[in-house]
Formats: C-alpha cells, sequence, structure tokens
C-alpha cells in the first residue's frame, strides 16, 4: 500500500464505503462466543460456504470474525447483514443451514434465532430489546467491523474525522468541539475531556504526549478490552486527532498484560494505519504532522490503570502513582505535557468531529453528555456490554436492557464503578446513571462495570471482596491505604467469621473516612467506597452479622450451615462419596451433616442429584 | 513573592516552595515522617496533611492535602491543626504504631499527635520498617541504588536483590542515618562496620588514621559522584579542618 | 551459557533505554516462564540500571514471576461476577486436585494454579482458564473432570 494524501483518502474512503452493502456474516470474537466456540463457528461456515483450500476465501459471502457484539449470554452470536438477522447460541452444526437456508436461500432459520422470555422469536438484532434501548457510538462499529482489516473500518467511515480534522479544523477548533461536546473522560473521574486538552495543549514543554489507557483493571468490567480487540481503529483514529489538538508527535497505548489479543490486534492497526499514511510521519501529507504510536504491555498491576502509575510504569519505573499535585496534562509522560485518557474516551472523538460537538452535547444528561458503556453482568438475565444514553435509570438498564434478574429471583443492589465505587440498593433504581448523581449517592461511575446482585449476594462478602482485592493490589506506598486496608480486611474477616464486634463498625468507618482523606491517589481515596455504600445502605446486614452471627444470604460460611432436607433425601449416598472431612452421618437411612466438623465446601450440595443439600444462613 | 494565610496567619512565599517549607518558615511545626530537606518529596507517610482552602472555593469548602508537595499559590489558606487534621494524623500513627507496637520513635510520635492507647490490629509479626522509602530515596540519590521497594502492599518491603549482600552497596550507611523511626541497623566496631546484614572492612583517614570509611564508598565517591580521592580517605573532621566545606553527603549533589 | 546468549539477544532488541525493561521482562517471562536471575544483570548492564531497580520490578508485576511456573496455568477468574457465582469454591475443588494452593506449582512442575482478575468473560461466570482454553460455567465436578482428563490426555501423548 502506498501512504495516502488528503485527497486520495476521499477517494479511497469513497469507494470502501460504497462496497458496504454487500451482504456479509459476521460471528461474533467477542471474549464471551470465543469462550463458547465461535472460532470452531467461524471455521464452519468457511467450510459450508465452499473455501478453497483453507485458504480462508469465501466464494460467495464475505464472512468476518468481529467484536464483541454485546448479547453475551446469548453466544456464540452469528449476525447477517445488511438484514440485521440475529442467530445465538450457534455451533458448528448449525453452519450448513445458515449457509444454505439464510445466505443463499434468503430465509430465516426460524429455530436458530433469539427467544424472548415469553418464548417469541426476533428475527433482527435491532428489534430485541437489549439493543432497542441502547444507543451506540464508543461501540458503534464494534461487533460489525473485522478488527483486522482497515478497509472494512474505512468503508464504515473510519478515518474521515481525522481528515476532516486535518483539512478543515485547527488544533484549537478540535479542543473547542471537543470542550463544546462536553465529553468528559471515560475513565472514571469523568474531568472534561475537552479541557484537559486545553491545559495540555497550553502547558510548556518541548515535547507533548497521547497516552490511552487501556489498563483495564476493574474486576466486572470489559468495555475497553472489547474496543481495543473488536475496533482497534478507533482507538487510533481518536489519539490521532487528539494528538492533532495537543500538538503531540508520540503517543502510546498501554495495554493490561492479561488483554494478548487486544495487544495483537492494536499492534496490526497500527502498523496497516502507517503503511496508509494514517500514521507515522506527514500523515496524509501533510508536512510536519507526524504522530508515531506504540503499544505497551502492563505488568498486571491494578494500580497502573492510575494516570500517574501508568506513566511511572511506561517510563520503566515501579508503577506507583505520583503524590505531586501537578497534573499529567502539564507533567507528565518524560516530565512533558501529557495527554492522557482512557480508551473509550478516544473512541468517541471521531464521531464528535463528524457529526459536530451539538450533536453528542444534545445526548444524555445535563451534567453527563453523550452515552456510556456498561459490562452489564452478576444476576441479571441478559449478561453483555451495552451502550446507553447517559441519565437512562438504573432501573430501565437492568430490566429493559438486561432483562431484570435471572431465575425470578428480587434485586437487591446494582454495583457501580469497581472497586472504587458503591453498591446500591433498590430505592436507588431510579437514579439516572450520570457521574454526578452515582457519587451523590455513594458510588462512582467508574470505568462501567456494572454488577447485578440478588437476594443470594452477601454485601457484607461483597465489600470483604473488594477489600481483599485492593488489599493485594495497593501498590503499598502511602500509609492511609496500605495499612488502612490490612485494617479493614483484619477486622471484616472478623466479622465474616462471626467474631465481630459492636464497636467495629465504628472503626470501620473511622478507617475508611481517613483512606478517602489521606490517601496518595485517586485509587486509595476511593478504596473505602465499597465499604461505605454497604455500610450507608446494608447497615442491617451488618448488624446481622455482628450481632445476631448470622448471614442473612447464606453466603458467609462460618455463619452458615449445610442442612439436609430429609424431604427431598433419597439416600442415594452421594454426599458420602464426595464430603471431604467424613462429616455426614446415616442412621436408620437419614443423613445428617456435623455441623462442628462441616469445612463448607459446599461439595456435598454440588454432588446431590436431588438438590435436597442446601445452604442456610442464620442458623445459630 | 505571593501571599498565602498559615492558620490564619499572613505569610509570604515564593513560587514553586511547598507548605511544607513555608510553615517551616513561619515556625510552625507540621509532622513528618518521610520528609527529608535533600530529597524528592514523595508524600508517602501522609502525615503532614494539612487542610487548605482555595481562593475562589464555594463558602466553607476545604480539602485534605500534603503539604510537603503541595505548592504555595496566591490567597491559598491553610490550617495546620484542624479537627479533620488531627484526626487523620492521629490514625496515620495509630496504623504505623500498629506495624511495631514497641517502637520508640512512633511511641513518642503516638505521644505527640495524642493517641495513648493502641486498638488496631496488630500484624502477626511485628514490621519496624514504616515503608516511607527515605532509605530507598538516599541509596539512589548517593547513586549507589543498592537497595529499593520491593513486592507491593502489605507485603512490600526496603530490599537488596533477592534479600541477599549486594555488591552495589558501599557501606556508607546514609540509609541508616536518614531512617526516621531507627530501623536499619548500623554499628561499628574497630576496624568493622555492619550496614543492614553486610559487614564491611574500614579503612584509616588519610588525615588522622582513626577508623573512617570503606574503601567501596571511596571507590564509589572518587568514581561516580568525581570527588577527589584525597577527599574521599577523610573523615568528617580531617576533612573540615582541610577543606573547610562540609562533609560529602547527599546536600552537596 | 546458552541461557546467557539467548538472554541478552532478547534484551538487546530493546536496546538501552530503560523504559523498555518491563517488556523485555516479558519477554524473558514468557521464554522462560519466569525470570531468571541472570536476566537481572543483563538487563542492569545493558539498560544501565542497577539491579535492585530491575528486582523491584520485578517483584511488583504479577505477571512476572522468579519462581518458574508450570507448563500449563490454570487461571480462576476471581473477578466480581465470578466471586457472585462461587469461583472461590471452584478455586478449592482444583486446589484439592492438584494439591496446591492458588499461586502455587505443582510439584511435577506441570501446572500453576493463579487467582485472576476479571478476564471480560462475565457472561459465562465463573470461568477456569486452563492453558488457553476457557471453561465457563465452571463447577466443581467439571473442574475435577477436565484436569482428569487433562492429565490422561498428556500421558497417552
Amino acid at each position: 500500500m502506498t501512504r495516502l494524501h488528503l485527497k486520495d483518502f476521499w477517494r479511497y474512503s469513497k469507494q470502501q464505503m460504497e462496497k458496504r452493502n454487500e451482504q456479509r456474516v459476521l460471528v461474533c470474537g467477542g471474549p464471551g462466543c470465543l469462550a463458547r466456540g465461535s472460532q470452531a463457528v467461524y471455521e464452519a461456515l468457511l467450510d459450508a460456504s465452499g473455501r478453497v483450500g483453507g485458504t480462508g476465501t469465501v466464494v460467495e459471502h464475505a464472512a468476518h470474525m468481529v467484536g464483541c457484539h454485546g448479547l453475551c449470554d446469548q453466544g456464540p452470536l452469528v449476525i447477517i447483514e445488511p438484514q440485521g438477522t440475529f442467530y445465538t447460541h450457534v455451533n458448528p452444526e448449525m453452519a450448513p443451514r445458515i449457509y444454505h437456508e439464510t445466505l443463499r436461500g434468503g430465509r430465516v432459520v426460524e429455530d436458530f434465532l433469539y427467544s424472548s422470555g415469553t418464548g417469541r422469536r426476533i428475527a433482527r438484532y435491532a428489534d430485541i430489546p437489549f439493543y432497542q434501548r441502547q444507543q451506540k457510538i464508543a461501540l458503534r462499529n464494534v461487533g460489525a467491523v473485522d478488527p483486522e482489516d482497515i478497509n472494512d473500518y474505512v468503508a464504515l467511515g473510519g478515518y474521515r474525522a481525522a481528515a476532516k480534522a486535518l483539512e478543515d479544523l485547527s488544533p484549537e477548533d478540535v479542543i473547542g468541539w471537543v470542550k463544546d461536546s462536553q465529553l468528559r473522560g471515560r475513565g472514571g473521574a469523568g474531568f472534561p475531556t475537552g479541557r484537559k486538552w486545553e491545559v495540555c495543549a497550553q502547558a510548556p514543554g518541548e515535547n507533548r504526549y497521547v497516552i490511552a489507557n487501556g489498563d483495564e483493571g476493574d474486576p466486572g468490567a470489559f468495555m475497553d478490552r472489547t474496543i481495543m480487540e473488536g475496533d482497534p481503529h478507533s482507538l487510533l483514529e481518536g489519539m490521532m486527532i487528539g494528538a492533532y489538538a495537543v500538538g503531540a508527535s508520540e503517543g502510546f497505548i498501554y495495554v493490561r498484560e492479561e488483554y494478548p489479543l487486544a495487544v495483537e490486534r492494536l499492534k496490526g492497526a497500527i502498523g496497516q494505519a502507517e503503511s496508509l499514511g494514517l500514521l507515522g510521519d506527514d500523515i496524509l501529507g501533510i508536512p510536519g504532522f507526524c504522530f508515531n504510536l506504540s503499544v505497551r504491555r502492563g505488568g498486571g498491576a491494578f494500580v497502573c490503570g492510575e494516570a500517574t502509575a501508568l506513566i511511572n510504569s511506561l517510563e520503566g519505573r515501579l508503577g506507583e502513582p505520583r503524590g505531586s499535585y501537578v497534573v499529567p496534562a502539564v507533567r507528565g509522560y518524560n516530565q512533558q505535557p501529557t495527554a492522557l485518557n482512557n480508551v473509550e474516551t478516544f473512541c468517541v472523538i471521531p464521531e464528535i468531529i463528524n457529526k459536530g460537538p451539538a450533536w453528542f452535547a444534545a445526548i444524555g444528561s445535563e451534567a453527563s453528555r453523550g452515552t456510556k458503556t456498561f459490562s452489564l453482568v452478576g444476576r441479571a438475565v441478559h449478561i453483555g456490554l451495552i451502550e446507553v444514553p447517559m441519565g437512562m435509570s438504573l432501573r430501565e438498564i437492568i430490566y429493559d436492557v438486561g432483562g431484570g434478574i435471572e431465575d425470578g429471583r428480587t434485586f437487591k443492589a446494582v454495583q457501580t464503578g469497581g472497586p472504587s465505587g458503591g453498591c446500591l440498593s433498590a430505592e436507588y433504581l431510579d437514579l439516572p446513571v450520570d457521574f454526578d448523581a452515582l457519587e451523590e449517592a455513594g458510588s462512582m461511575m467508574g470505568s462501567g462495570g456494572l454488577i447485578v446482585m440478588d437476594e443470594t449476594t452477601c454485601m457484607v462478602d461483597v465489600a470483604r471482596y473488594f477489600l481483599s482485592f485492593l488489599r493485594d493490589e495497593s501498590c503499598g506506598q502511602c500509609v492511609p491505604c496500605r495499612e488502612g486496608l490490612f485494617q479493614l480486611t483484619a477486622i471484616f474477616d472478623r466479622i465474616v467469621s462471626g467474631e465481630g464486634q459492636e464497636s467495629d463498625l465504628a472503626a470501620v468507618e473511622e478507617l475508611a473516612v481517613a483512606m478517602q482523606e489521606g490517601s496518595l491517589c485517586g485509587l486509595g481515596q476511593s478504596a473505602s467506597n465499597p465499604v461505605l455504600s454497604t455500610l450507608r445502605h446494608f447497615r442491617g446486614e451488618y448488624t446481622a452479622h455482628i450481632r445476631e452471627k448470622c448471614c442473612p444470604a447464606g453466603v458467609c460460611r462460618a455463619l452458615t450451615a449445610y442442612v439436609i432436607d430429609v424431604e427431598r433425601c433419597r439416600a442415594c449416598g452421594r454426599c458420602l462419596e464426595v464430603c471431604p472431612p467424613q462429616c455426614i452421618a446415616v442412621s436408620q437411612g437419614v443423613y445428617t451433616i456435623d455441623r462442628e466438623a462441616c469445612t463448607r465446601c459446599g461439595a456435598c450440595s454440588a454432588a446431590c442429584p436431588f438438590a435436597a443439600i442446601s445452604r442456610e444462613g442464620c442458623v445459630q | 513573592m505571593m501571599n498565602l494565610y498559615v492558620n490564619d496567619e499572613l505569610v509570604q512565599a515564593q513560587q514553586g516552595q511547598t507548605l511544607l517549607l513555608v510553615c517551616e518558615q513561619s515556625g510552625i511545626d507540621v509532622p513528618t515522617l518521610c520528609f527529608h530537606p535533600g530529597l524528592e518529596a514523595t508524600g508517602n507517610c501522609r502525615l503532614c496533611s494539612v487542610e487548605i482552602r482555595r481562593s475562589g472555593w464555594e463558602a466553607g469548602a476545604t480539602d485534605v492535602v500534603c503539604a510537603c508537595l503541595f505548592p504555595a499559590e496566591e490567597d491559598l489558606e491553610v490550617w495546620t491543626d484542624t479537627e479533620r487534621v488531627r484526626r487523620l494524623r492521629r490514625l496515620i500513627v495509630e496504623m504505623l504504631w500498629a506495624r511495631d507496637p514497641r517502637s520508640p520513635a512512633l511511641l513518642a510520635l503516638a505521644e505527640k499527635v495524642g493517641v495513648n492507647k493502641q486498638r488496631l490490629n496488630t500484624y502477626g509479626q511485628s514490621r519496624r520498617c514504616i515503608l516511607c522509602s527515605t532509605c530507598v530515596r538516599v541509596c539512589g540519590e548517593l547513586g549507589a541504588d543498592a537497595i529499593s521497594m520491593g513486592y507491593r502492599g502489605v507485603d512490600k518491603k526496603v530490599t537488596t536483590p533477592f534479600d541477599r549482600p549486594t555488591e552495589d552497596c558501599i557501606g556508607c550507611g546514609a540509609c541508616a542515618h536518614a531512617c526516621p523511626v531507627g530501623t536499619i541497623y548500623f554499628h561499628e566496631h574497630g576496624w568493622e562496620r555492619q550496614v543492614r546484614r553486610q559487614t564491611f572492612r574500614l579503612l584509616p583517614c588519610s588525615g588522622c588514621g582513626e577508623p573512617c570509611n570503606t574503601s567501596e564508598e571511596r571507590i564509589h565517591l572518587s568514581e561516580v559522584l568525581g570527588i577527589p580521592m584525597e577527599e574521599a580517605s577523610q573523615c568528617p573532621t580531617c576533612k573540615r579542618r582541610s577543606v573547610g566545606g562540609g562533609m560529602v553527603d547527599i546536600q552537596r549533589r | 551459557m546458552k541461557e546467557l546468549t539467548e538472554l541478552r539477544s532478547i534484551v538487546d532488541k530493546y536496546g538501552e533505554n530503560p523504559e523498555y525493561i518491563l517488556e523485555a521482562l516479558h519477554d524473558i517471562q514468557s521464554r522462560y516462564r519466569h525470570v531468571p536471575e541472570p536476566a537481572l544483570d543483563i538487563i542492569a548492564e545493558r539498560m544501565k540500571v542497577k539491579k535492585s531497580r530491575v528486582f523491584s520490578l520485578v517483584s511488583f508485576y504479577k505477571a512476572l514471576s522468579f519462581e518458574p511456573q508450570g507448563e500449563k496455568n490454570i487461571r480462576v477468574c476471581m473477578g466480581t461476577a465470578c466471586h457472585l457465582k462461587g469461583a472461590s469454591q471452584v478455586k478449592e475443588e482444583i486446589e484439592a486436585v492438584l494439591d496446591v494452593a492458588a499461586g502455587e506449582t505443582t510439584a511435577d512442575g506441570r501446572y500453576s494454579l493463579h487467582e485472576v482478575n476479571c478476564v471480560g468473560a462475565c457472561s459465562m461466570a465463573p470461568v477456569v482458564i486452563i492453558g488457553d482454553s476457557y471453561e465457563g460455567q465452571a463447577t466443581r465436578d467439571r473442574v475435577r473432570t477436565l484436569l482428569d482428563n487433562d492429565g490422561s490426555e498428556e500421558e497417552s501423548r
């Protein structure tokens, strides 16, 4: 490929876009679908369509492995465009019918379609409630574009925003547009992106840098992974526009080490963009506009998601946050002005340039404009990746998009913001999802994990889970975070083992506040949020653990017991075989568990063919 | 020069000065463990936290910042001893004290900030180091870089590679002298010096002939830091006499 | 000797810039399944930093280890969704089957067991990754069967 000049680019873009109306078969290659075997489905489709000599050439129809389409619990997914036909739970045996009946015959295979709760079959994904309420900006191409083919991205209008910015807008204009769009950073804290870029552009420095934070470490969040794996060029284009705006000629994408596919896809995308003249020196033939981009792997440290820790790690130092009060936009990488944004933030930029700031600012709520991606996980019926306008209520997200709580159980809490966020109870279901509303309620937007919990979840256990996660991940640099987490986990360990005391809650609150006020970085300052929010909204559960020595949800081991339901028990003896401490006794055909000896491992319950053994809370 | 207020008194500061320095100049005591005047501040111990209010903030809005890092700014209001600050400091000291309940340095500090009993959870085995990283920074500033902060979180510790004696250590003992809680072992006996777990032989001072410093230190001073060997082989007393300058220490660089 | 030459050539790829210590360490870790001690000296010498700095990086980052890892990594996702759906029980079962604790390697060097933070496959929680293969909706029975089969497969080869 030759490096394109602006004029050639527009011609090339037009050519590619015209090809888009052709029929395409998209096989979801998101993490969920891949894990369920979608690669084999793709291969089977190629086989069915008569690939030639194993080279992957498809005779008539273009089959592509694409990024996450969103509805992970229904995977593996196969989508036929432009019709939007949506097949769920696809296995390789279904491939010949998809090929012959749908692709060649133009008929929908009824049996393969999505089935709603009421058993109604829905042919097009756009008509499925899960998708109906969504609006995709950051995820606009994910699940539609072949992430390994720059032509496909260009066919979807890719790099037109970058070309437009270079041709029609000055760097100041770009910053002005981003400011007018009122875009706030999608990494968690929600700082206005335009202002950050302006500070960076105006700060004194010899060089400027653009960095994308792809160190997505929140448990329960996989939005950035999905974007980097499913639509890497969007990120590249957003960064390129950012580099133009702030005057940077070098940039980095810092990717979590656990995402090797993202690293591979991004490196591939960078190579393709360079060879087309969209990255490197004199981009699109414009003398002097150079932007070199490279990918760096993280080392497996949650704290490196914090901006200054990320920069330290990038510089080959220990990935610990910097205590300095000077922001990276002024003094960041190599002590130079650095525009560091989250992956999702960069991915939104091209659409703002394409459609204008007013278009973006018209979406969402007053203080939080645009859309936000979430990974909706936990106990919801539909689990997956979604993007909704800001300001949508938690109820709409969980019930309309997510389809409610699985197995007909009751909603108990939703956790947002990962280890920096908090748990909100049912009374907050009508809370609009925006940066400020969530923070006021004691939680946080965070990067966008949304974990739905039902009555089988113990909130004390959830708080303890986040504490132990954070204790393992704290860098240990400052006292309040390191020692606070040590102290809090020690107290929580006591509470869940039935040794909690009334005075513990006061100590917990005191320590939690000290961590908020005294910690060096944002992660430490927010590390006690899961504790404080559960204490605020679910205090009763704490007192049950402490006073009654009881775990109402039946989760905390020491406070619960396995009980055999004599009505259901068929005396098959399976539990006896699997019980590690051999604590099940049989007397005249009646099985009982010795509570003292039982380790609550749950092996008996898992092995019982008659579901006669269950774990009970509040038994003491 | 700029004007700001510390504990409601007008004080002056220069551009780039930190609040800790401003307080010190105004004779206001702000406790700290990890701050060392010759080293870059890190803000690890958070003991020097102070409450501030920036001009233009809403009425009543204040924030807590770390004085050793926060730069002075025009019209800033700083309070070093509010209830909010005292509460935080007390808890920081309590948490550190729980690491090593027998530490005399921490006991003194606890008394100073008004902590009189230990109520927090202790570690199974006392952890005498407070992980302030002063020793590591001193060692780095000297160019030896023999020790570093290893591991992370509660497992973090000051260590040499694999916790073994390291040839990068020059036996200067700067780490031990800089330690705010006196945790690092430093002992001299005759012509022998022990630093951490490494033993060094001392060479005589070229002036008075008394045990002076280690040959590793002399080589490091002359080859890495470019200090003439003559000077590097003298004890502080003889050096003062002959050069009239200060001793070779980190502040010299 | 061969190892030293190989280590040098891995490190040499990155030149003298200490920014690339982590990248070089990643490459070394994936080649040897751990970071051998001589690597620290080679990196220190090549990138002109002290060994203590390289040591602190390896000990800080979870992706790097001084202890050799097993031929196959078993990763149990401890993400929030997996936690809610019983990841701990699954982990305990694996610990019992392999007779190791999380973070350890089996005596025969075949498996290393790790607890990992969210792998982004929350839709199939709880998730266990054996080698490169994802196992969703993992249960005690399922992982036991998988590990038994995995073992016998390797033996029959």
